[in-house]
């Protein structure tokens, strides 16, 4: 136990331990995320054939995207649109000196590690309500599945354009860096 | 024609559309075949097409060049084989190897084997199992999605390589069974996220490099390229949204009547 803490009341102790207890339950859900998006982009980059040491960076770079986008959407109640953009900047800027380190091409990691970020609820939210629109139903209906369908696909379709020009900006600012990753 | 052009020529075509059909983005072929080139004594340009790839090397020397064009094969994604063709542009750049130094290395990269499938299958089945999680979902979903997404790509490798059916055609049967398999949430009610499962089920089939590619061609000003990857990440896109619908009338997920 550290000194000042032994120095401490006990009032003082159970404030700090409540306060490591609640620090705890709210970062716990944004450890899980990480933990599993880096499963997940490591699942990815085998469908890439990725190098073997880009494994690392890959779960890296998706854990700290995945981690900024549960964070801000979280905490700062940011919509998941512009979360994502900052997830996908984020990915970006680090996959350069990581792919230096690693001797790896920056797009190499940075590509699988932005697929966890991919609106799957959405898409499957457009194709539900498309299949719907297709039976016969009252009028109300019919618009009510038509709002959803183009709400959630448009939702979906700017997340991903966002995402794509947030992970490939960087790669191009930093182009003296990122194209000689492998030298 | 001048004849001390012809290695490089041949060599920077063959190099191009190995490094195009492995998924390299246009910036990083023109980048690379300019920088072998130029470790020659030659200049490069390059014109890459949807499906040809065009180099002509002219000679600093005497001002002569030499054009050669490639057919790109079906994209195959493979960041190794990039990686390490990339490696082989610095080291042409640093140490000025010789000729059949260079040809030897590269016929090493081409023919260098990928991960398992085995292994690929695993760890994208895991890979789709996290993805439910990440979506919300509770474990028996992860579970389904585990199967759903091994038995789907296995069968889409199979049908792909073994058959040799049309990779839209493997896609959409792939993403079909991969959601009428995920459907057992709602059929056996297992699990209180059904939805999760059947909407992550089909996620690794979803074309994300071609569709980042596209993005960055765009970035590079090679629209014609990208409007192309584009339009083919666009397709696939299409053949999995249709097996899943498929697969949804089918199970009669989502129907009211």
């Amino acid at each position: 136990m550290p000194v000042y803490w032994a120095l401490c009341s006990h009032d003082d102790n159970e404030n700090r331990i409540n306060t490591l207890k609640y620090t705890f339950y709210i970062m716990l859900p944004i450890i899980e995320d990480c933990f599993f998006a880096a499963i997940a982009a490591v699942g990815f980059g085998s469908i890439s054939n990725i190098p073997t040491r880009a494994f690392y960076g890959c779960a890296f770079l998706a854990a700290a995207g995945h981690g900024t986008r549960t964070l801000l959407m979280g905490m700062s109640c940011i919509s998941i649109i512009w979360a994502s953009l900052a997830g996908s900047i984020v990915i970006g800027l680090l996959s350069i000196p990581v792919s230096s380190h690693l001797k790896t091409p920056a797009e190499s990691m940075s590509y699988p590690a932005l697929l966890p970020m991919i609106p799957g609820m959405y898409a499957y939210r457009t194709i539900n309500a498309l299949l719907q629109c297709t039976e016969p139903s009252p009028d109300n209906i019919l618009i009510h599945n038509l709002c959803t369908m183009s709400y959630n696909g448009l939702v979906c379709t700017i997340i991903i354009l966002l995402m794509l020009i947030g992970v490939t900006i960087p790669i191009f600012f930093f182009d003296k860096y990122s194209f000689s990753a492998t030298r | 024609m001048n004849e001390g052009n012809v290695f490089p020529v041949d060599f920077l075509a063959d190099y191009a559309a190995t490094i195009l059909r492995c998924g390299a983005t246009t910036v990083r072929t023109e980048k690379n075949v300019q920088r072998i080139a130029g470790a020659c004594g030659y200049h490069a340009e390059i014109n890459i097409y949807p499906r040809h790839v065009d180099v002509n090397v002219t000679n600093v020397g005497n001002g002569k060049n030499t054009t050669r064009s490639r057919a790109i094969p079906d994209w195959e994604i493979n960041f190794s084989t990039i990686t390490a063709l990339s490696r082989l542009s610095w080291r042409c750049h640093d140490r000025h190897p010789k000729q059949e130094i260079i040809m030897r290395q590269y016929r090493r990269i081409v023919n260098a084997r990928r991960i398992s499938s085995s292994a690929v299958i695993s760890l994208t089945a895991l890979a789709n199992a996290s993805f439910c999680r990440l979506f919300g979902g509770d474990y028996a979903s992860m579970a389904i999605v585990l199967v759903a997404t091994a038995c789907g790509f296995y069968m889409k490798g199979n049908l792909c390589s073994k058959w040799k059916l049309d990779a839209r055609a493997a896609i959409f049967m792939a993403g079909c069974v991969s959601a009428i398999l995920s459907c057992a949430g709602y059929v056996f009610n297992i699990g209180k996220t059904p939805d999760v499962a059947l909407a992550t089920s089909v996620l690794y089939l979803v074309p994300g490099i071609h569709y980042l590619n596209a993005a960055s061609d765009l970035i590079n000003r090679h629209y014609i390229c990208a409007i192309c990857r584009f339009i083919h990440a666009g397709i696939m896109t299409i053949c999995l949204s249709t097996g899943l619908y498929a697969a949804m009338t089918i199970m009669r997920i989502g129907l009211t009547h």
